[in-house]
Parts: C-alpha cells; structure tokens; sequence
C-alpha cells in the first residue's frame, strides 16, 4: 500500500479551505501551515489570469528528506508516508533544505510566546495542540495519519469544496486516485529530481 | 618582569573572551526558549550565520592542520597544530547554537542515517580533531609514533572534511545556489587559503614573512579569484534558473557583501603581496574574504526557494525576485545570533591561549604566539 493524493489543478477555486482544514485539524504553530495555496499570476494588463496550486508534503517514495536527515528521524511508513520522530530530531533543519518542495516546517518559536492571537493567552485549542509540535524540532504534513487510522479521509481532501484532491492507494491499480491518474495523464511536480512523489497534479501549474 | 606584563595581558584577554562566551551563551538560552525574534532564519533562509561559521572554522581546521602534519619544524607546526585543532573543535561548537535540539547531538555519533552526508561530516571532523590533539601530544612530548601516525591520517581527513561538506550542499536536490561542482573546488581552495592565511599572519605579527608563504597565499587568492570570476561568468552566460542565485549576489540584496568580498577580500590582499606590502593586514584581509565568502555560499542556497514554480508566484511574506521568480528576503543575522557566533569566536581564542602555553611550556599563548614564528615553514 501506498497513500497518494492527485489534485486536479482545473478544480481548484483558490479558496484556502484545505489551509483551513489543516490548520484546525494538526493545530501547527503560529505561522506554520503543513498545506499551502499558492497563486500565480499569469499574463501582463489587461490579459491577466491567476492560477491556484495547492501545495503540501508529496510524501516523496525517494524522499530527499528522509535520506539527508542524519539521525534517521525522517521515516518511511509501511503505507508511504513520510514522517518525524520527534524524539531523533536534532533540529539541524537539512530536511528543510533538502526539500526542493518547501514542504518542510520548523517549530522556531513557543507557541505560547507567540500564540495565534498577539498580545493574548493560548486559546484551548492552541494548548491542546500544541504539545503536537516542540520547539526546535522539524515538523511536516503528517498526511492526517490518525483520520486514515480511523478510516478517514485527510482533512483537506475531505473538506475540498470542489473535490479537487482525490486520495487513496497508488499501489492499487483500481484506485480510484490511480485510474484518474492513469486517464488524466497526471504528473508529480519535479519528476526529473528523481523523488517520486505521491502527490500529482492534472493541469498547468 | 616582560613575562609579568605578558601574563597579565594574557589573562585580561582570558577575561574578556570569558565575558564574551557569558553573553553569546546567554543569547544561545534566549534562542533555545524559543522567544520570537531571537533569530532571523526561517523556512526559507533554514541556514545562516551558524554554519556560515561552521564552514569557515572547518576551512580554517584543514588548511591549519593539514600545513601542520606536513611542515618540518617541530615547534611552529605544534603551535599550527593547536590553532587547527582548536578551530575543529570551534566548527563542532559553532554547531550547537544552530540545533533546535542540542541534547540530541548524540544521535549523531552513536545512532546516525549513515545514507546521510551530513554524517561525513561528523566523522572527518571527529577524525581531525582526534588526529590533531594526537599531532599536539605527538609534537609536545616528542612521541615519535604519534607524530607519525598524524602525518599519515592528518593530510588525508583534512581534504576528506571539506569535500564531505561539500557533498553535503551540492547533493541537495533543488538548491540550485549550491548545485554546482564548482562548489567542491572552492571548498578546497578556501581550506587551503585559510590555512595558508593563519601561517602567514604569524608570520606577518612577527615581520618574518617567508617568501614561499607569501607566494602561495597569493597563488591561491588568485585561484580564489578564478573560481569567482568562472561562477560569475557561468551564470552571465546562463539563462536558466541555475544563474540566477549568482546574479542575485551580483546585483540584488546581497551584492554590497559580495563586492565587499571581492575586493576587500581577495584584490586588495593580492595587490598587497603582489607589491610586497603590509602583510599582516593582507593576511587579516585574506581570511576576512573567507569568512565573507562562506556566509554568501550560505545564503545563495535559500535566495530562490521555488525553483520554476517560483516564476510569477505569490507568497505574501516573500517578495518577487530577478526575472519574475519567487525570492526569499535577505537573510541578516538577528543581534542574539551575532553575540552567540561571537562567543564562539570568544571560545576559540580562550582555547587557544590556554592550550598554548601548556603544550610549548610558555608563560602564555596567544601573546607569545609570535616569538617562534620565524621558525614556521612548510618545506
């Protein structure tokens, strides 16, 4: 088995729902957001388009991360994420520089110096979430593991309005997520950096 | 009556660099307890003025090391023996302020990803550090077997440590600011260089310049030179994004310290030994090029974080770039990361004027350090 996203750039609306979702499902820290809405702007006055392209961890199956990270604390699952064991990372921040995706994360700051309200206490949220994220330890999409122990879906795919991000098996060849890879002609993004990513991407980025 | 005086400077510079180490271990604390705005790194500048240090103290262990395993005259290669060593173990400690987690170091050693060149990393610097305290026992207590033994591993692990850390930054994939194998001969030449540099400083305090060290300080900032003009020339002549970090260091927020580089660094240090003057500040000026030139090796890394997809991109926090890609703001070290990158400067000539008078049997170190330099050479 093997987890794999694809997202259908055509879809997406550019509404930061599955920001959001992220966001209130891992509680990562001030400033930190695991999934990301890019825009771009296309054309010059007045022909101007703007894109949209939703951006997370690929969970990479040649993971540059995983194999710069020097004490081992980048991990592969049996399913194909990939992960952080907090308790090896030494916070050297090499897997930040060796993700060519800017997928990688940081816990710079104490949440609680620095919490989503300036000049505020912690809300309830923030405290309960936050022991998810220490200071001084690389962090990263986590691909929602404990919603697919349960079952679920990730919390982006699950709450995308457009249903723009399809998700499940890769290794499956009737998948659901592998047919529309296969129909649509789907690519990773940097496929020639050799990562093979298992996230891809339908429509022009 | 001059050896009173001499210890009594000595020990005011032990003091203040006490004071100094004090404070940058203070603001170490403040980084550690993660209070925002303790540092200026950040997701996209993961890498400053830390391993900035950390390059130019390993620069400086090779070169000085490597210059004291093969020189002939036992009592100066013991002194570039100490000034290596201590700068080794520097490049470890320059380290530390920059892990989120520095109790975990350990895992480096004992539980490491072997896959990882970073790993490179932590054996040839050990292996050097290990090999230059058995040159300083060797030399000091004139232990043949030891000192023989590190002249063999010594010129070995000291070519070895840079090329592992050049490894390390060209292998990441995407960071077109350090991809190219360029890179791995200006390791080796800055290693060379600062080595050279340290030699031919002492010799500088001492005005007993030897004509050969001149000579190679200047074949090598020339050779610096080359490889500055040969990346410079590669990405005028580019079009792809490859260039474009050069560029960035020619004309965007980077380029004062770039220029600065280039002619503080490496012209007015050549123009002064080709015209045999001030050798001393030729020297300090050759070194202060290094330093310069492994912290804007640092930084180019990060200024295009996107690659192609940066084209046109918006991010909020960073700003457009050159040729419509994606930039990452200028990466200025923070005041807490200056007084901590001080303190283990501080730490370094602690070391040094401890250690000193202990292995040559002197009244004090870096006082004294130039009463035998006449005799330094590396024949």
């Amino acid at each position: 088995m093997r987890y794999g996203m694809l997202i259908d750039l055509s879809k997406c609306i550019g509404c930061a729902a599955c920001v959001m979702a992220c966001k209130v499902e891992n509680g990562t820290l001030t400033g930190v957001y695991w999934c990301n809405v890019y825009t771009k702007e296309i054309g010059k006055y007045p022909r101007v388009k703007k894109r949209t392209m939703p951006s997370a961890c690929m969970h990479c199956t040649n993971a540059p991360c995983v194999k710069a990270c020097p004490t081992g604390a980048s991990y592969h699952t049996e399913e194909g994420l990939v992960l952080v064991d907090y308790d090896k990372c030494i916070g050297c921040r090499v897997c930040l520089n060796a993700c060519p995706y800017n997928a990688r994360h940081y816990n710079f700051t104490d949440q609680r110096k620095n919490p989503y309200y300036e000049g505020m206490e912690m809300t309830p949220f923030e405290k309960v979430k936050n022991k998810n994220h220490p200071i001084g330890k690389a962090g990263k999409c986590i691909l929602c593991k404990d919603r697919l122990n349960d079952g679920k879906k990730p919390a982006c795919v699950q709450t995308c309005p457009t249903q723009c991000r399809i998700f499940g098996d890769l290794d499956e060849p009737n998948s659901e997520v592998s047919i529309a890879i296969r129909n649509n002609g789907a690519k990773p993004l940097y496929a020639h950096l050799g990562t093979k990513p298992s996230v891809y991407y339908i429509g022009s980025i | 009556m001059n050896t009173k005086k001499s210890g009594s400077k000595s020990s005011i510079i032990n003091i203040v660099c006490l004071v100094l180490l004090a404070v940058g271990i203070f603001a170490w604390s403040r980084e550690l307890a993660g209070n925002p705005g303790t540092t200026n790194l950040s997701e996209y500048a993961p890498w400053g003025l830390y391993i900035a240090l950390f390059l130019f103290f390993e620069a400086l262990c090779a070169g000085t090391l490597f210059i004291a395993a093969l020189g002939s005259n036992n009592l100066p290669r013991l002194k570039m023996a100490v000034i290596g060593t201590v700068s080794g173990v520097c490049a470890g400690i320059a380290i530390l302020p920059d892990l989120g987690s520095p109790l975990t170091v350990w895992r480096l050693l004992f539980a490491p990803n072997t896959s990882a060149p970073m790993i490179l990393d932590v054996w040839f610097l050990g292996l050097t550090v290990v090999f230059g305290i058995l040159l300083i026992l060797g030399l000091s207590g004139n232990k043949e077997g030891l000192t023989r033994l590190s002249r063999i591993v010594l010129p070995i692990v000291t070519i070895l440590l840079p090329l592992g850390t050049a490894w390390l930054f060209t292998t990441l994939p995407g960071k077109v600011g350090w991809s190219s194998s360029l890179e791995i001969g200006v390791f080796i030449a800055q290693a060379a260089l600062a080595g050279l540099c340290v030699l031919f400083i002492l010799q500088g305090i001492a005005k007993n310049v030897a004509n050969i060290t001149s000579k190679l300080v200047l074949a090598f900032l020339l050779i610096n030179l080359a490889l500055i003009i040969g990346e410079v020339g590669q990405a005028l002549y580019s079009s792809g994004i490859e260039a474009l970090p050069t560029k960035a260091l020619l004309r965007g927020g980077f380029a004062p310290i770039f220029w600065c580089q280039v002619i503080l660094g490496v012209i007015i240090p050549s123009i002064l030994l080709a015209m045999n003057k001030s050798p001393l500040i030729a020297g300090v000026l050759s070194l202060l090029g290094v330093v310069i030139t492994k912290y804007l090796f640092v930084v180019k890394g990060n200024i295009y974080p996107f690659l192609n997809i940066g084209e046109s991109l918006v991010v909020p926090e960073l700003g457009a770039g050159n040729e419509g890609y994606l930039m990452a703001p200028t990466y200025v070290p923070s005041g807490f990361e200056w007084l901590v990158g001080i303190g283990v400067f501080a730490l370094g000539v602690l070391l040094i004027n401890l250690l000193l008078p202990r292995v040559t049997n002197k009244q004090v170190g870096v006082i004294n350090i130039i009463q035998d330099i006449n005799q330094i050479g590396v024949n």
